[in-house]
């Protein structure tokens, strides 16, 4: 647990009914450099899991707090949902590698449940910093109830998007009601000019990894990030 | 029958995984006499798995002619780690800009797959590589 710190809670909110934003900084006020589709660990020394669980960092660079946005799904994300304002959490400084380095090519991003979160930093930061760049998002989930940052994220003009619900079929009025395939990534981009970044469960981004390698997608234009415990 | 890059079933680890872990390539036990170009060094003892690599780097092609590597962990890290230094030292050498963007996917498919549950150890293996290139990219451009 090198380069820990002691981050503050600033804000807190709920993005749908177990999912929740946290806002934090130093306890200075600072907020750590960091780059788009980084991580930060989070630990809790009281509970069983010294090698923490890690969390992308859900806000562009350049604002006052950087946010990590958790899905409560155990004893130590229902714990991270607990916290407070004003609360301390230990965590790691901002980490990872899941970053766009062709800024000449398209940006496709596939993202599986919770794995949206590194992707509306991307989303925004690139807005603000390369808005002529295309991007397009493919989001999947289990039921609409379970999409975050649709409505934020499916308002911006310039990020095409596409949903696939695996459940609960009727309750969205624009998605497909599906798993999503690669086949419907690759028909829904410029596949020999995009960059793919694929975020989610470890089979969901086998997957899709494997179905874009299939259809002939060079593994140097794909990049992965996958959720998992040790 | 082995899923190329998913669980491999009742049946633990696959041939390859126990090639690499009992016979490791490109290990380094020592390197107190290794030169080497760049080094990535990523996980914590304190959390059960840490892994070093050494890079050498022909700076005329970009490409990767040597990755050394130590590991603290388990069969399926050292077999992860193992496979990567092939990976990326095999046909040449990678090119750099290639082994960016190794994936912990492309190490476990070579290595004819890996429980879900053992996904991090590739995931070491993948950081440690980057981290190395960009050590190597920091003190050489």
């Amino acid at each position: 647990m090198n380069d820990t710190h002691h981050y503050l809670v600033r804000e807190k909110k709920q993005e749908n009914y177990d999912t929740v934003t946290i806002s934090l900084t130093c306890e200075n006020g600072t907020v750590p450099p960091f780059v788009s589709g980084q991580f930060i660990s989070v630990y809790f020394p009281e509970l069983s899991t010294p090698e923490g669980k890690s969390y992308s960092i859900s806000n562009p660079p350049g604002e006052m707090t950087f946010n990590i946005t958790v899905k409560g799904i155990g004893e130590f994300s229902n714990r991270l949902c607990s916290l407070k304002p004003g609360d301390k959490v230990l965590g790691s400084l901002p980490y990872g590698y899941f970053y766009s380095e062709q800024d000449d090519l398209d940006l496709v991003m596939i993202a599986g449940g919770i794995g949206i979160t590194p992707f509306r930093s991307a989303i925004l930061h690139t807005l603000t910093h390369n808005p002529d760049r295309k991007i397009t998002l493919f989001q999947s989930a289990k039921t609409a109830a379970d999409l975050v940052f649709e409505d934020e994220l499916s308002s911006l003009s310039r990020v095409e998007t596409h949903y696939f619900l695996t459940k609960d079929l009727a309750s969205h009025r624009n998605a497909t009601p599906r798993r999503i395939q690669s086949g419907d990534i690759i028909t829904n981009c410029r596949p020999e000019h995009a960059e793919f970044f694929i975020c989610g469960s470890i089979p969901f981004v086998r997957d899709i990894w494997r179905g874009l390698k299939d259809h002939g997608i060079a593994e140097d234009r794909i990049c992965t990030e996958a959720f998992f415990s040790h | 029958m082995t899923d190329k890059t998913g669980d491999v079933g009742t049946w633990l680890y696959s041939e390859t995984v126990r090639e690499h872990f009992f016979a490791p390539k490109n290990l380094l036990l020592d390197e107190a006499t290794h030169k080497a170009d760049g080094v990535g060094v990523v996980g914590s003892p304190a959390c059960g798995d840490m892994m070093a690599v050494w890079i050498n780097v022909d700076p005329k092609t970009a490409r990767i002619t040597e990755c050394k590597w130590r590991t603290f962990g388990c069969a399926s890290a050292i077999a992860s780690t193992s496979m990567m230094s092939v990976m990326v030292t095999e046909n040449g050498g990678m090119l750099l800009s290639r082994a960016k963007r190794l994936t912990p996917e492309a190490i476990i498919e070579r290595l004819g797959g890996l429980p879900d549950r053992k996904y991090h150890c590739s995931v070491l293996g993948h950081l440690a590589i980057r981290e190395a290139i960009q050590d190597y990219e920091e003190n050489h451009e």
